[in-house]
């Protein structure tokens, strides 16, 4: 059913697996996964980023897709957009209609403000129900907001702004039990216990 | 050299690749797709299609990313489908058998046909999650819908005009919510936030060095 190229690659596949099996991978240094990076990833390698030619951000050194949206043709046509005549006046707009916005929303109406979502497609057609996996938050005795904090801080390149990452990792849990107080479905076991699948970045 | 096979869009033919998707044929024949197309992967459920081989008589129904173009396909795209999407406050509906009774009444008048099962893109078992939901089933019926990318297919095959993405929707959040055991662990660590039970732990990494933070990030203990 699959095609020659696949079956030849499934068959290497076979033959490797004792040896597969057997390996047991060391966790990588920092310094091991920064060459790894720096010689294959995209958001590391140097010849993947160029230096925009123009806007307030001129001279900065980006990933050369981001500088070429950047220096293109504005998709909109100023001379089309007449600010005077306004079709949709509210309080709290919403772009983008999966977890977040969906959850922004139904707070900004509870709150009592106009709200409207901007959504390309169905409400939820979005990646939050894409991303089956998990939802990360510090719930279990084994765990600590500090710990998410570490996790999410190194995750994000030391770059979060650290006010905003302890409100992340101590609201978290918070925000499970609303969503399981609405009726989200989380994998637990027969006591109640969640069930925890690690994802990327985590502890 | 690469085959081609002859596809109707719409009732219009074109020459498409043989190893295209329905999806990407559609694009390959000139059509730039604004509805009707979400993740390109099979999960959001988007890219409802519905079609038929020339010369057979079975009308069948797919996800347009997911599915190989044939000779002769028939094809006609279901970019959006009128499901009927009742308004509850989850808090306060009754989550007994009665609750399908009042919010959607039409699913006891299923005939048994098995249209929504045979058409299911994600070949789920259709007609029995709604035989569960009619008996209040819930937990039952939460799981055989699981997988439901609500693409409406069966709703469109249904004679008895069943919205059944919602009414799976709905046992799915009344398990979430009322029928799935508590956890506790989950209460306990809100109620240790509240009191204050990692404020200190937390103060202590808001000012630390970033060459304090690396080594912590990288010398820390991950579970496997």
């Amino acid at each position: 059913m699959y095609p020659k190229e696949f079956q030849n690659s499934l068959l290497l596949l076979e033959q490797a697996r004792e040896k597969n099996i057997a390996f047991q991978p060391d966790r990588m240094t920092a310094s091991e996964k920064e060459a790894l990076l720096s010689s294959y990833h995209p958001d590391y390698k140097k010849s993947e980023f160029r230096t925009l030619g123009i806007g307030v951000n001129k001279g900065e050194l980006l990933p050369i897709e981001l500088c070429d949206i950047l220096e293109a043709h504005s998709r909109i046509t100023p001379d089309d957009v007449d600010l005077h005549k306004i079709d949709y006046d509210v309080d709290v707009l919403i772009i983008g209609g999966g977890g977040a916005g969906s959850s922004a929303a139904i707070e900004a109406h509870n709150a009592g403000a106009s709200t409207m979502i901007v959504t390309k497609l169905r409400i939820g057609d979005a990646n939050t129900m894409m991303a089956e996996g998990g939802i990360q938050a510090a719930d279990k005795p084994n765990d600590s907001p500090a710990i998410h904090f570490i996790d999410a801080f190194g995750g994000g390149h030391f770059a979060a702004k650290r006010n905003l990452l302890a409100k992340l990792v101590t609201d978290a849990p918070e925000a499970i039990r609303w969503l399981d107080s609405l009726g989200v479905e989380f994998d637990k076991t027969q006591d109640g216990t969640m069930i925890t699948t690690h994802g990327g970045g985590t502890s | 050299m690469q085959t081609t096979v002859t596809v109707y869009l719409f009732g219009k033919p074109y020459q498409v690749p043989s190893d295209l998707t329905i999806m990407c044929a559609m694009e390959y024949a000139g059509y730039q797709l604004v509805r009707g197309c979400g993740c390109r992967n099979g999960f959001c459920g988007a890219c409802a299609t519905i079609y038929r081989i020339q010369g057979q008589k079975e009308l069948k129904t797919c996800l347009a990313c997911q599915t190989k173009v044939e000779e002769g396909m028939y094809i006609a795209t279901l970019p959006f489908f009128p499901l009927v999407k009742e308004v509850y406050d989850i808090n306060t509906v009754n989550a007994t058998e009665a609750v399908m009774m009042q919010l959607y009444p039409e699913i006891y008048a299923c005939i048994g046909c098995n249209a929504c099962t045979k058409s299911c893109t994600q070949s789920l078992n259709v007609m029995q999650y709604i035989a569960y939901a009619q008996r209040g089933e819930f937990d039952k019926c939460a799981e055989e819908s699981f997988d439901c990318v609500m693409c409406g297919v069966c709703s469109s095959r249904c004679p008895a005009g069943i919205s059944h993405p919602q009414v799976a929707m709905l046992a799915r959040r009344i398990n979430g919510k009322y029928l799935a055991p508590k956890s506790t662990h989950l209460e306990d660590r809100v109620e240790e936030i509240q009191t204050g039970s990692f404020r200190e732990l937390i103060e202590a990494l808001m000012n630390k060095p970033i060459d304090e933070m690396k080594e912590l990030y990288n010398t820390r203990n991950i579970e496997t």
